[in-house]
């Protein structure tokens, strides 16, 4: 089972109209639960078409970099290829993983805030010129190992109320723009456009408003220095909702006809990560340990104690953790309920319940409060909305052995494709077709006829 | 030497006077805390046994004092002298390397960026057998701090052998989840607590940022 999916070897299952994600879920939970129930990832790549298909309509022609490390499996990546986005690269391997794939240089962007000087090399070997620069240290190390650099200067933003991103600490100040221009003149590196980045828990539109402002101002100055400014990057901050999609657009496209009107030349872009691929993926993990603890034992210090029966609180112990795939719950809030998936009765009694990853560490706790059924070991939870921040490159020093991860598109999406004229002949050969009726299962299936 | 047949380990703390100071000042003195393991291995043999010693690697040295100034924590330059064995300079940067305790114990290198006239910021590393371990200081990455940040990293893939560097700072730091998010956007990664590269230093995360050396670039 588990060698059905192995880099870049991988099948996507085509599923008819009577198939959904539930059965493809329950299929591999069976599958899963006779073999060593591990932990794993189904892919929905239909949703990356659709997000694709709403960011035309509603941001065009604001062309996105797909920022890389959110999620660099192969599956998503090939789609988006297909898809004709660009991406935006944070280091030599991501470089290396989209020039795999045949995307051209002029599509990719190197935007890691701190780049080592081998991957700035490797860039530029191959081709990759436009990079992020937002500090004098950095432009020197370019100038060192890039000469023919085209830089993005990225411009900080008042952005103070996300509390999931740090755009305070990088971005250079308005104040210092001129000092940086005036070095990168010296060391003879051009400057091609303005970066900047609102995260996406920002709701004030008066951040967007003064960073195109402030954009602007940077070209101005940038000009009178002699640079050939052309292109402008919104950066990310997307979070998958196409209402938040229609409402950065609605404040940033007046602007942008003022700032940046059509006849200026100036190539908008952005680099949505998280919007792709977040609601495309979801993690189905076992429970392998639990424990009844009393009730003052479990609730934090301090807290209010609302019951004074004698109700156990569960704790389990899954088998994927903060040192695993929930990595980003380190240092965010997950925006995941979990789901039980054994089916159980609309009156079975719910108990408050924590969620805990398998090592033995103290700040590996996934969900720190909640009501669910009780739960036995071998019990297993789903998790949605794990597509992002989950599934980057791996560095060879983590030695955290991934869950397998299942690719699916529903018929209706893969036609919804050929329609559109989006054809990849790496993909084409990874299908393969699943009649409802038909139990999933890798001996059962028989490649599509292109 | 100071340890005893058939204990486990040795704990050495003390301290040394610092003689540029005079007894009332806080910089008086410069505190060490060092532990060794040490596992014996006696060979049965009728005459005079051999003992061979093998040393655990010891990495519960913290950089307890600034190799420059011989203070804690400082941030503002100070005259003076600290155990550093050498310094270097290279633009804004200053590279301070301590006294080489016992040969093949880790070795302190301090790493001094001058980010305006009169204010530094110190990252107090340990080097050991190809890995760095940086202690973060406060506000490391904040806006005019980072470079401090890239500076070091910089001279570190340029002019050492270091393959892995890691940061390290307190669990209960109020800033933890900004330092997690800020690091992890560089291409730092979170290291399981019980990874064997990791030193035994308590109520720490480590953060691992692999420098990706490339022997199949072509020599400029």
């Amino acid at each position: 089972m588990k060698g059905f999916l192995e880099d870049a070897n991988y099948s996507i299952s085509l599923l008819d109209e009577g198939a959904t994600l539930g059965d493809v879920i329950n299929n591999y939970v069976y599958e899963h639960t006779l073999a060593g129930k591990n932990a794993f990832f189904v892919g929905d790549l239909g949703k990356l078409l659709k997000k694709h298909i709403q960011w035309q309509n509603v941001m065009a022609p604001i062309k996105p970099f797909y920022t890389v490390k959110c999620n660099s499996t192969p599956g998503v990546l090939e789609i988006l290829a297909a898809l004709g986005t660009g991406f935006a690269c944070s280091s030599k391997s991501e470089m290396a993983l989209v020039q795999d794939l045949g995307i051209a240089p002029e599509n990719i962007i190197y935007t890691n805030p701190c780049k080592q000087a081998s991957q700035i090399k490797y860039a530029a070997k191959t081709g990759v010129n436009i990079m992020t620069c937002d500090n004098e240290s950095e432009l020197k190390k370019i100038a060192r190992n890039h000469p023919n650099a085209k830089l993005l200067l990225h411009i900080a933003t008042e952005d103070i109320s996300g509390d999931e991103e740090m755009s305070m600490k990088f971005g250079t100040m308005l104040k210092s723009c001129r000092h940086l221009m005036e070095c990168a003149k010296e060391l003879e590196v051009q400057i091609v456009g303005i970066k900047f980045h609102i995260s996406s828990s920002c709701m004030e539109p008066q951040v967007y408003i003064h960073a195109l402002s402030d954009a602007r101002c940077v070209f101005d100055m940038a000009e009178e220095f002699g640079f050939k400014m052309n292109m402008l990057d919104i950066g990310g901050g997307f979070s998958g909702s196409e209402l938040q999609l229609e409402e950065v657009n609605h404040v940033i496209n007046p602007l942008l006809d003022v700032y940046f009107p059509e006849e200026s030349g100036v190539n908008v872009i952005a680099e949505p990560g998280c919007y792709y691929v977040s609601s495309a993926f979801t993690l189905a993990v076992n429970i392998i340990a639990k424990k009844a603890v009393e009730y003052d034992k479990f609730l934090p210090s301090g807290r209010e104690q609302i019951r004074s029966d004698d109700e156990p609180v569960f704790m389990y112990y899954m088998n994927d953790g903060v040192y695993g795939s929930f990595a980003s719950k380190l240092s965010e809030k997950l925006n995941t309920i979990p789901e039980v998936h054994k089916k159980y009765k609309e009156d079975e009694p719910l108990f408050a319940s924590s969620l805990w990853g398998p090592s033995c560490d103290e700040l590996d706790q996934i969900v720190e409060n909640c009501l669910l059924p009780e739960l036995s070991v071998g019990d297993w939870l789903i998790f949605d909305n794990m597509g992002s921040g989950t599934l980057g490159q791996q560095s060879a020093f983590n030695d955290f052995q991934r869950p397998p991860i299942y690719y699916m598109m529903s018929f209706s999406d893969w036609y919804e494709m050929q329609d559109a004229g989006i054809t990849s002949d790496t993909l084409m050969k990874n299908f393969f077709f699943v009649p409802s009726c038909i139990q999933l299962s890798p001996e059962d299936s028989f490649s599509a006829a292109a | 030497g100071p340890c005893s047949e058939g204990t486990p380990s040795i704990f050495c703390r003390g301290k040394k006077r610092n003689y540029l100071y005079p007894i009332c000042s806080p910089f008086a003195f410069y505190y060490y805390c060092y532990r060794y393991r040490l596992t014996y291995r006696r060979r049965m043999v009728p005459f005079p046994g051999s003992i061979t010693m093998t040393e655990h690697e010891s990495l519960t040295l913290r950089p307890r004092y600034c190799l420059q100034s011989g203070g804690y924590w400082l941030s503002t330059s100070m005259p003076g002298n600290g155990a550093f064995r050498a310094s270097l300079q290279a633009g804004k940067l200053t590279v301070f390397a301590g006294d080489l305790l016992p040969p093949g114990l880790p070795v302190q290198l301090d790493f001094h960026f001058q980010l305006g006239p009169h204010s530094f910021a110190h990252w107090h590393g340990l080097l050991t057998d190809s890995k760095l371990f940086l202690d973060t200081p406060r506000g490391a990455l904040d806006h005019n701090n980072r470079q401090s940040l890239t500076a070091t990293l910089e001279y570190v893939e340029e002019k050492t052998a270091v393959n892995v560097v890691f940061v390290n700072f307190q669990l209960s730091r109020s800033d933890r989840g900004d330092l997690l998010r800020a690091f992890s956007y560089l291409g730092f990664e979170v290291v399981r607590p019980d990874h064997p590269s990791l030193p035994p230093w308590e109520h720490v995360i480590f953060m691992v940022y692999p420098l990706e050396r490339d022997g199949g670039l072509e020599p400029e």
